[in-house]
């Protein structure tokens, strides 16, 4: 079975989606096959991290969760978009859409079993022959990030050092506690400078109860939002990236 | 006309003696009128009126008294089915015995206050002056009157009992309506299912239907407690209740406390069964059901064993609320029970139900039945029994169908031709071999 890595956040905005996609591509370039899931039914975004604009997906996640396709149909190959060579690594990504229908009623209605959530992401492990799955949330407390941390191997919560960031703290520690996941950590994001390793780790610790995965750092490129694609590809020296790589190396020890 | 016979009753023996008694009188005005006089004291009436041959006419001194006249009368009317006439004999062609009816007149004898009693308790009397002409018309006036009642009462048993069989008739059609029609199907699997209520309405129930947009199979197998009617409609509401629920069930209601957190944790490095898909609606299901049975109709309850296959990989989930434990017949005839996972449904407000998962391996077949299978007693009544029923399975290697057959064959033989008390339901699923 693959190792499973939800990332979760209490607030929204905090930079989980662009965490998951990029961890993904830095995971496959270490020579693991690794599965992308976007649980984020409410608002999908992977895709675009990972550079697959809105317009080529005709279906998603939440198809498959009704019932109006199968998994076969919504699966897709990132690796000819993130440039992976010949190796092992691999990376495949479940797709949310954007689209009205598609969000509107698994989302609202929430007339779906969630269990499928979980029955999907072992079989496209199964199909896939995945080493890790990567699962994407909504931000906050919800049916589908519940399940999806109840599933985990790994809970990285991702949080920026601010006010909001560490209100979250305690209860996310607590649900990830009460769910027995087997390794909770935090992700800091968007750390702007000055805050040093020493003073983060210290706050995972009290707020959290956890210890500290990384701290991604404060990234103008990404605030401004003018470049597509997967960010740790096209930026292989930038600090974002060089942290996020010691993440995905701490990952990858905890499957051994 | 036929010849009439009476007996007419004496206060004592002497009265008729004493010859200008009214009884004196009486019995020459009944001789008269052609009829057939006997005699007799109060405590041998009974004995005429139950002898092979009873009397037209039944003559009672008004000097017994309101009381004692109106228990010979309710005796005759008691009679009228069981204690009083006696079976027409073999081979009668008169068709006398058919019909046959006394009535009964009270006399004056003694004080009129007596008389009065009775005519005010609705009997027919005869005072003096007895004539012979005018005793014989009131006489068969009287037959007559009670032969109309009688045929006006048996018409209206008869229109109530042919009520009572239609609205019972159209219990059983809607009864059947809340048993499925068909029974979905997966490649690779085999469902079947007996049905055989004790009586004309059923508290068992089963059921079986897609989930999941087909991508599960549920199938349940209950019975309410209680019998006929009553059970008949917490069946529907239970099966409906059930039913509904699962189909409609969407995630788990995490602010509902359904189920605890803790619930979807894993133990050790086994994921919870709560996770998996049909696990929310299986037990939302139960739990629902449960919660609204406890709050709206306490003192009713049903065992309840509630499956959840997955076609695909053999796997079934289920809760078992109280239910005798389905049998799961491995491939080489090894036994396996799906015990209890909860109380029965509808029994405690805050029960809970654990989900439990087994293995369906190609060849195996589960069979869930209901206690009617095993509480089956033959006439002397000993009952089938798990036993039984555990040796019989162990042996049956065949298709769900055959097995169907042969424990329902043997239950029936088991009975011999004692009475089936209780409903008979079965359901079983077989996993195809070679698949
Ligand atoms: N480290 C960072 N520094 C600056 N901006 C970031 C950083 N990480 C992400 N962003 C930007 O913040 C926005 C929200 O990021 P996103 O990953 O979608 O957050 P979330 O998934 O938590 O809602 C995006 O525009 C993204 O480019
Ligand atoms: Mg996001």
């Amino acid at each position: 079975m693959p190792m499973i890595v939800t990332v979760h956040s209490w607030g929204g905005g905090v930079g989980k989606t662009t965490a998951v996609a990029n961890l993904g591509y830095l995971l496959a370039r270490l020579g693991l096959r690794v599965g992308l899931v976007d649980a984020g039914l409410q608002a999908p975004g992977l895709h675009l991290a990972c550079g697959v604009p809105d317009g080529q997906l005709r279906r998603g996640i939440t198809g498959y969760l009704v019932g109006e396709c199968g998994l076969d149909d919504i699966l897709y190959d990132l690796g000819p978009l993130a440039g992976l060579g010949g190796g092992r690594g691999a990376l495949h990504l479940a797709p949310g859409v954007v689209d009205m229908g598609a969000i509107a009623r698994p989302a609202l209605a929430g007339q779906y079993d969630t269990g499928l959530l979980h029955e999907g992401i072992r079989q496209m492990a199964v199909a896939l022959d995945l080493d890790a799955v990567l699962v994407d949330t909504h931000s906050g407390v919800n049916h589908e990030a519940v399940h999806a941390l109840a599933i985990a191997d790994v809970c990285l919560t991702a949080a920026r050092p601010d006010t909001r960031g560490l209100s979250g703290g305690p209860l996310m520690a607590t649900i990830s506690r009460r769910l027995s996941v087997p390794f909770a950590l935090v992700l800091f994001t968007m750390v702007p400078p000055g805050m040093t390793n020493t003073a983060l780790t210290g706050i995972a610790l009290r707020r959290y109860e956890s210890p500290m995965a990384g701290a991604l750092p404060w990234a103008a490129e990404l605030a401004r939002g003018d470049h597509t694609g997967l960010f740790a590809a096209a930026f292989p020296e930038h600090p974002f990236t060089v942290a996020l790589h010691d993440v995905a190396n701490l990952l990858a020890g905890l499957r051994t | 006309m036929a010849e009439l016979s009476a007996v007419l009753v004496l206060r004592d023996r002497t009265s008729l003696e004493t010859s200008q008694e009214d009884g004196h009188d009486l019995d020459e005005a009944l001789r008269a009128a052609r009829m057939r006089v006997v005699h007799a004291l109060p405590d041998e009436v009974v004995k005429h009126l139950t002898g092979p041959d009873p009397p037209d006419l039944l003559l009672l001194p008004s000097s017994l008294g309101a009381d004692r006249v109106g228990r010979y009368g309710m005796l005759l009317r008691r009679g009228n089915g069981d204690l009083l006439v006696p079976p027409a004999p073999e081979g009668d062609p008169s068709g006398r015995h058919q019909g046959r009816h006394t009535a009964v007149m009270v006399y004056l004898d003694g004080e009129l206050a007596d008389l009065e009693a009775c005519v005010k308790h609705g009997y027919h009397y005869l005072v003096p002056p007895y004539r012979g002409s005018l005793i014989r018309t009131q006489l068969m006036c009287d037959v007559e009157r009670h032969r109309l009642a009688r045929v006006a009462e048996e018409a209206a048993l008869a229109v109530s009992l042919r009520q009572y069989e239609r609205e019972l008739r159209i219990a059983q059609e809607i009864q059947e309506g809340f048993l499925p029609s068909d029974l979905p199907c997966a490649p690779g699997w085999e469902i079947d299912v007996r049905f055989r209520p004790a009586r004309a309405v059923a508290g068992d129930f089963y059921d079986a239907f897609p989930l999941l947009q087909g991508r599960r199979l549920s199938i349940v197998v209950a019975d309410v407690c209680d019998k006929g009617v009553g059970a008949a409609l917490f069946m529907a509401l239970i099966r409906t209740l059930l039913r509904h629920t699962a189909e409609h069930a969407g995630q788990w209601n995490l602010f509902d406390g359904l189920p605890p957190l803790e619930a979807l944790a894993r133990d050790v490095r086994q994921e919870s069964p709560a996770l998996v898909p049909g696990a929310a609606p299986l037990l939302q299901a139960m739990t629902g059901t449960n919660r609204y049975m406890t709050s709206n109709h306490q003192g009713y309850f049903a065992t309840v064993f509630f499956g959840v296959l997955d076609p695909e990989s053999g796997c079934l989930l289920y809760a078992n609320g109280g239910h005798n434990p389905p049998l799961l017949r491995r491939v080489g005839g090894r036994l396996e029970r799906l015990q209890v996972t909860g109380p029965a449904v509808g029994l405690h407000p805050d029960s809970e139900f654990r989900l439990a998962e087994v293995r369906l391996d190609p060849g195996d077949v589960l069979l869930a039945y209901t206690d009617g299978v095993t509480d089956s007693r033959d006439p002397e009544g000993e009952f089938y029994g798990e036993d039984r029923l555990s040796a019989l399975v162990r042996g049956l290697a065949g298709t769900s169908l055959g097995l169907l057959d042969r424990v329902e064959a043997d239950v029936q033989a088991h009975l011999r031709d004692g009475e089936q008390y209780d409903d008979i339901t079965m359901l079983a699923l077989r996993r195809l071999a070679g698949r």
